[in-house]
């Protein structure tokens, strides 16, 4: 060969044989526990830690602001409130009940709001109730015509805008809450949170 | 500068063999290891290493199998067999996309809609993960051909990846999940069209000088206009110095606009169904302002579509943006599209508003398949010509015969309702000029490839001469040549069960039930076959969706 000396290649072939060697022998398998709490990112998608986030920004928010207190000033009771639809208007396909759910969990055990059953769970649980008037006993059959009626509706949207260019990719979401009277219309309560994640991605690897 | 090349081909080659010596050394096999003490065994190595990686692809053949089920709408059977050619080790790893968006078709078609959605889900995310390519294999492709690679997807494969998912979720009645395949499409042009943007050249091809004959007065002048046919210029000046010399004079307008926009070569970079689909689906949930952009942006990219795949502007698009425009009070923008159709008739929303829209969409016939175009290349070496192999693909058309249907919708008491499909995306067409736009690329990689084994062969066949004297140098030699034959082959994997175009009907009707009768029609308005479908409901203010898959010889198939 006449256009590298032999020398050469031999031993640009070495180094990069050692090269590919320590590159090429993964790691078997490797499992570890994490807390729920950890932050995981792996794809740069929504995930648990998004929804969690979320979650927790929403509950501090919705307990400080003065629509409870207001409430309870007022009608000396606890208010009751209903999930109405949130929106996913984001780019992923999201599960929203997760955040949903755990915010009407934190709601609920904070001992200062109560939760009346969402449209579906209503017709399920009426469904049940029809049921017991004919083959329930009388002193154990529920009465009808006795639900609690919800005073605010939650309802809301997930949004995200991306951004991408060469390996660069920003995302950015942004979930709106808000809690609306339902006699009145009038909203009491907004709660925003913004995520942003900037994901970059190598054109090669080996 | 030849001697670079040689240089670069050979440093390729050495990388190749490191890669292959990566993965010996990974599963150890006796007598496996690469020999790197001469450059010469090495590169012989190399070219031993190619029938490893050389099986025949068969996926041609047995493509066809299930393409025949297709064509007589036994779906299950279709799944069942591209299951099977799975589990016979006919599809490898490195295929995993396209028997995810193969699958999905077949599970669209046969209405497993959840199902199609999460094979859909999967392909999508294995095209995101081939954003980074792995060096080895790149260098591999170099060395054997391009089905080393793993299938990525062409981007317009990409885009109907969320198309079919957003029609998967309109017939499970997911709109808001629709949507989100909407905006995930919204963001993949938007990545495309930053990313060719600065590649656009221009060319006036012998379409595009078809659509500009009419524009040009004279005879003589237009004779002029097509000297530069095919000519291509890197930027707008180039090319409009190159019109002012050709023509003798300064172009002005409205014709300067005209020509420029008949001469920009736009690679592929936005799907005009797609943006009609999200309008659609937009409206269907209220959201106008978001429908009246999208149907903008269809608007703009079914004019081009016009002179890159004969798409004309549907009709009834022009009648979207009418309403919408005016509906959201953007009077500006209602004036300029009343003023361009001036020809259209508004569909008032008094009408709308009491009626139910049937949407049709039709998937007919098949998208081309990649065939091989191989070229035998004079090269002398020393005394003798020997013939260097390389092979390119090419898109070869499949019947696709639909020009339009006519929905005849019946109604219960027996009136009659007609109207024609339109067609809203030529598959075939946007595949073709796909290919034809990365040829150049795809050639200058097959003549990089056909070279460095061209060399690799001659090398050994040289080394082997000096060791085992001229016969041996014979053997190797042919031997090489032999699998440097078999090993150049074009890379023929494309999503071959989308359909060749696809047809959309809108249909405007009272609510109630009908029976719906398609008969689909020839260029020349010869029945080619029809479908009938019964007790469809429309309700007030909403959308009804139905899907066919026609083949235009499914009896000949």
């Amino acid at each position: 060969m006449y256009l590298l000396d032999r020398r050469s290649v031999y031993y640009g072939l070495i180094g990069l044989l050692v090269i590919f060697f320590i590159l090429g022998c993964g790691a078997p398998r490797k499992v570890s526990r994490v807390g729920s709490a950890e932050t995981t990112d792996l794809s740069g998608r929504w995930n648990d830690t998004d929804s969690r986030l979320v979650a927790e920004a929403m509950i501090r928010d919705i307990l400080r602001r003065p629509w409870l207190e207001d409430f309870a000033d007022r009608e000396d009771r606890k208010p009751r409130v209903i999930v109405g639809s949130v929106i996913n208007r984001s780019h992923e396909h999201i599960a929203i009940q997760t955040f949903v759910k755990d915010l009407e969990r934190e709601l609920i055990n904070s001992g200062k709001v109560s939760f009346v059953a969402s449209k579906t769970e209503r017709q399920e649980v009426r469904q049940e109730r029809d049921d017991q008037q004919m083959e329930a006993s009388e002193e154990t059959a529920k009465r009808l015509a006795q639900e609690a009626a919800a005073d605010y509706m939650l309802r809301g949207s997930l949004n995200t805008i991306l951004d991408e260019s060469g390996g660069t990719k920003v995302i950015f979401y942004q979930t709106n809450l808000e809690l609306i009277d339902i006699e009145s219309n009038e909203k009491v309560w907004i709660g925003q949170k913004k995520i942003k994640k900037v994901i970059e991605r190598s054109r090669y690897t080996y | 500068m030849q001697n670079s090349l040689l240089r670069y081909l050979l440093f390729i080659g050495i990388l190749a063999v490191v890669a292959t010596g990566c993965i010996r050394v990974k599963i150890p096999k006796k007598g496996g290891a690469v020999s790197v003490s001469v450059p010469v065994e090495a590169v012989s190595a190399t070219v031993s290493a190619f029938t490893t990686a050389s099986e025949p692809l068969k996926a041609e053949d047995d493509l066809n199998v299930i393409e025949a089920h297709v064509a007589r709408e036994r779906y299950a059977e279709a799944i069942s067999e591209l299951k099977r050619q799975r589990e016979a080790g006919k599809l490898r790893d490195k295929d995993a996309v396209l028997y995810d968006i193969q699958m999905a078709m077949l599970l669209h078609l046969n209405g497993e809609f959840e199902k199609s959605n999460r094979r859909l889900d999967q392909a999508e995310r294995r095209m995101d993960e081939l954003f980074t390519k792995s060096l080895t294999t790149e260098a591999s492709s170099y060395l054997t051909n391009d089905n080393a690679l793993p299938y990525e997807g062409e981007d317009f494969e990409k885009v109907m990846v969320n198309i079919i998912g957003a029609l998967n979720y309109v017939f499970l009645q997911q709109w808001n999940e629709a949507l989100v395949e909407m905006r995930k499409v919204d963001h993949k042009l938007n990545v495309y069209s930053d990313k060719y943007k600065k590649k656009a050249s221009f060319r006036l091809t012998k379409k595009a000088l078809r659509y500009l004959e009419p524009q040009i007065h004279s005879k003589a002048a237009f004779a002029k206009w097509e000297k530069l046919e095919d000519l291509r210029f890197p930027t707008q000046d180039d090319f409009l110095n190159a019109a002012k010399e050709a023509t003798g004079k300064e172009l002005r307008e409205p014709l300067r606009s005209a020509v420029l926009n008949l001469a920009e070569e736009s690679i592929y970079r936005e799907d005009a169904f797609a943006r009609y689909l999200s309008g659609i689906l937009y409206e269907a949930l209220g959201e106008e302002n978001d429908a009246f952009i999208a149907y903008r942006k269809a608007y703009a990219t079914y004019q081009s579509y016009q002179k890159d795949y004969d798409t004309p502007v549907p009709v009834r698009l022009k009648q979207d943006l009418l309403r919408v425009t005016r509906s959201l009070g953007l009077t500006a923008e209602y004036q300029e599209y009343r003023k361009a159709f001036p020809e259209i008739t508004e569909l008032s929303e008094k009408v709308l508003g009491t009626q139910g829209e049937l949407v049709f969409i039709s998937y007919n016939d098949l998208s081309p398949v990649k065939v091989q175009h191989t070229v035998r290349i004079p090269v002398p070496v020393g005394t003798r010509v020997d013939l260097m192999k390389m092979a390119f693909p090419r898109f070869a058309v499949r019947s696709n015969q639909v020009a339009y249907a006519e929905m005849i919708l019946t109604s219960a008491t027996g009136e009659m309702l007609s109207q024609q499909t339109f067609e809203v995306e030529n598959i075939e067409a946007i595949a073709i000029k796909d290919l034809d736009d990365r040829i150049g690329r795809i050639r200058a990689k097959a003549i990089a490839r056909a070279t460095a084994k061209f060399v690799a062969v001659k090398s050994a066949e040289k080394g082997a001469k000096r060791v085992l004297g001229t016969f041996g140098g014979f053997a190797a030699g042919s031997a090489g040549s032999t699998v440097v034959n078999i090993s150049e082959r074009i890379d023929k994997r494309s999503w071959r069960l989308l359909p060749g175009n696809i047809h959309l009907g809108r249909f405007l009707a009272l609510p109630g039930v009908y029976q719906l009768s398609i008969q689909y029609y020839s260029k020349d308005k010869q029945l080619l076959g029809r479908q009938d479908y019964r007790d469809i409901r429309m309700e007030t203010g909403k959308k009804t969706f139905i899907r066919s898959r026609f083949f235009s010889d499914a009896g000949t198939n």
